[in-house]
């Protein structure tokens, strides 16, 4: 498990700018700092070092060069305690000569900005940890500079410095449209779907605006989806399938969502929504409702007749209820989606519920047995949880679109979602 | 009255997952005032999606060990809540500076509203077990590695 190396410990931060100086306090205590100081004048900063060492120093700067003053100040004029206090530099630039600059003067790692706490973590991390010997020279007073290939600098001039090290920190990558999947065996009438004709942008019959051609998109987007949801139908029911499962529903319905409530706004000339854009988003809302119903009865079934085989045999193997439970909860999470969207059949509300019930059974069963086990040594059995009684509560209506404030949804609609 | 305001009514009865929405406000309330320097903007707008991900899993690990019965209806409110704020992101990342100005209001009208209608369902539940309280940045972490 990844830890933090900073947890419990204390960080001084230095910077003039009152944002940023609260932006590296949040970080650092989103990264376990227990105190943090934030100071905006790097006089001060030195007088409390000066006082008693801290664990890490933070200097945060638009301007790299500002905060060279401050590190060759702590290295060479501190009491040792506090010299060797480990020290990251963050700006929003910066060259490679400033680079070199800084870790000559003392540095420990330069950093730019946007700052994430999963970046500020690996960084704390290293110089928190790194055994880099500290060198005390009349020439120079400061963590040893011979590093390999430089790998105290986290930014995007990484390269423009030779270093050959891959970036800590790639772009995000946005991942790509779900493929639409062949499958074998089509269920029911999910064909409707793959809509018959793409709408392209100034063709066909209708000529779309580009704002109802990018509607048009997030319907193809989401119609993709459903096709890859219908393949998953049948496959296995293991906790990565279930998770993608979940992940795909969740983002198709989220996207509809987008989907209907920028259909329902007019455009920017006033007009009403385009009736084919409209129709479409309509099929595809209700072939997702179809599969996702699908999905959670085939589910469930399955689950269903597992746990009659189970309990008439009475055969239970200890941990059954558990991995019951969790394939139940994927299929309850299904329903969920759909409840949001529209109504869940009620034969499968009753039959969730009465899953729910047999695995109480299921762990009576199990809690049976370790009774009798713990008996048979002679001790108190520990009891085991059993999972309440659960009642389905009737969901709240569609949540609101993405942006409920005007400027928000405009410009997630001229982006097309 | 201030969205931003942490008041009593938002108390789900643990200090820790109350300290987690106290955070978020005060992580919020950074974007009014820096709002002319870009870099801190997306700092703390790829905080926020940070900070998501961490606090959610740790209330989720939390209802789960409590056998909180509507866990699945939460983990959907947090599935909401997730892709509204990364979309946000997306469109201040493709260089909408003035969607800035409407998001600390808005954001924390999010949160506000999912503490009261979701969260302080749970408190009843989860007053009996201990919550999780490493540091955000490590269950963020955890949560992109689950
Ligand atoms: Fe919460
Ligand atoms: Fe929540």
């Amino acid at each position: 498990m990844a830890t933090s190396a900073l947890t419990g410990k204390s960080a001084l931060i230095v910077a003039a700018d009152s944002g940023l100086r609260e932006l590296i306090a949040t970080t650092l205590s989103h990264v376990g700092a227990q105190h943090v100081w934030p100071l905006a004048d790097p006089g001060e900063a030195l007088d409390r070092l000066r006082e008693a060492p801290v664990d890490l120093v933070v200097s945060g700067d638009p301007n790299a060069e500002s905060a060279i003053p401050l590190v060759r100040s702590i290295r060479q004029d501190l009491p040792t305690a506090s010299a060797r206090v480990p020290v990251i530099c963050l700006s929003s630039q910066v060259s490679a000569e400033i680079i070199k600059t800084m870790l000559n003067v003392g540095a420990n790692a330069v950093m730019t900005l946007p700052v994430t706490t999963r970046r500020m973590m690996q960084q704390v991390n290293r110089v928190l940890r790194e055994e880099r010997p500290f060198i005390q020279k009349p020439e120079y007073r400061g963590p040893c500079r011979r590093y390999k290939a430089d790998p105290s600098y986290d930014g995007p001039q990484r390269r423009a410095i030779g270093a050959a090290v891959a970036a800590a920190n790639p772009p995000r990558q946005t991942p790509p449209p779900a493929k639409p999947v062949e499958t074998a065996e089509p269920f029911h009438d999910i064909g409707e779907v793959a809509l018959a004709r793409p709408v392209v942008e100034g063709g066909g019959e209708h000529h779309l605006s580009k704002r109802e051609a990018n509607l048009v998109a997030g319907v193809q987007t989401v119609a993709a989806t459903i096709q890859g949801l219908n393949a998953a139908l049948k496959s296995t029911d293991d906790a990565a399938t279930r998770k993608h499962v979940r992940q795909q529903m969740v983002e198709a319905a989220n996207r509809l969502i987008n989907l209907l409530a920028l259909a329902n706004k007019s455009g920017p000339d006033g007009q009403g929504p385009n009736a084919e854009v409209v129709r479409q988003i309509d099929t595809v809302k209700r072939a997702f409702f179809m599969v996702t119903a699908q999905i959670a009865r085939f589910r469930l079934e399955a689950i269903v007749a597992d746990m009659g085989r189970r309990l008439e045999s009475k055969e239970v193997v200890m941990g059954a209820g558990e991995y019951l439970a969790a394939r139940l909860f994927g299929v309850e999470e299904i329903l969920e989606v759909m409840s949001a969207g529209g109504n869940v059949p009620t034969d499968l509300e009753e039959m969730l519920d009465g899953a729910w019930d047999d695995i109480a059974r299921i762990r009576d069963l199990e809690n049976e047995r370790v009774v009798l086990l713990e008996l048979s040594k002679q001790e108190s059995p520990a009891p085991i949880k059993r999972r309440p009684v659960r009642t389905r509560v009737k969901p709240a209506e569609l949540p609101p679109a993405v942006g409920s404030q005007e400027n928000v949804l405009n410009q997630l609609d001229r982006k097309g979602l | 009255m201030d969205v931003l305001l942490w008041s009593d009514e938002m108390s789900v009865g643990n200090d820790i997952l109350d300290n987690d929405h106290k955070a978020f406000l005060s992580s919020v309330s950074l974007l009014r005032g820096s709002r002319e320097d870009r870099m801190i903007v997306l700092s703390v707008i790829m905080l926020l999606e940070e900070y998501v991900d961490g606090h959610f899993l740790r209330e989720e690990k939390a209802m789960k060990a409590a056998n909180y019965p509507h866990l699945a209806r939460h983990r959907l409110r947090h599935s909401w809540f997730r892709a509204r704020i990364k979309a946000v992101s997306e469109v201040y990342q493709q260089g909408n500076d003035a969607v800035a100005d409407e998001l600390p209001d808005l954001v924390a009208k999010w949160l506000r509203q999912h503490i009261i209608d979701e969260d302080k369902l749970y408190a009843h539940w989860v007053s009996r077990i201990t919550v999780d309280n490493r540091p955000l940045g490590l269950l963020a972490l955890e949560a992109e590695q689950s």
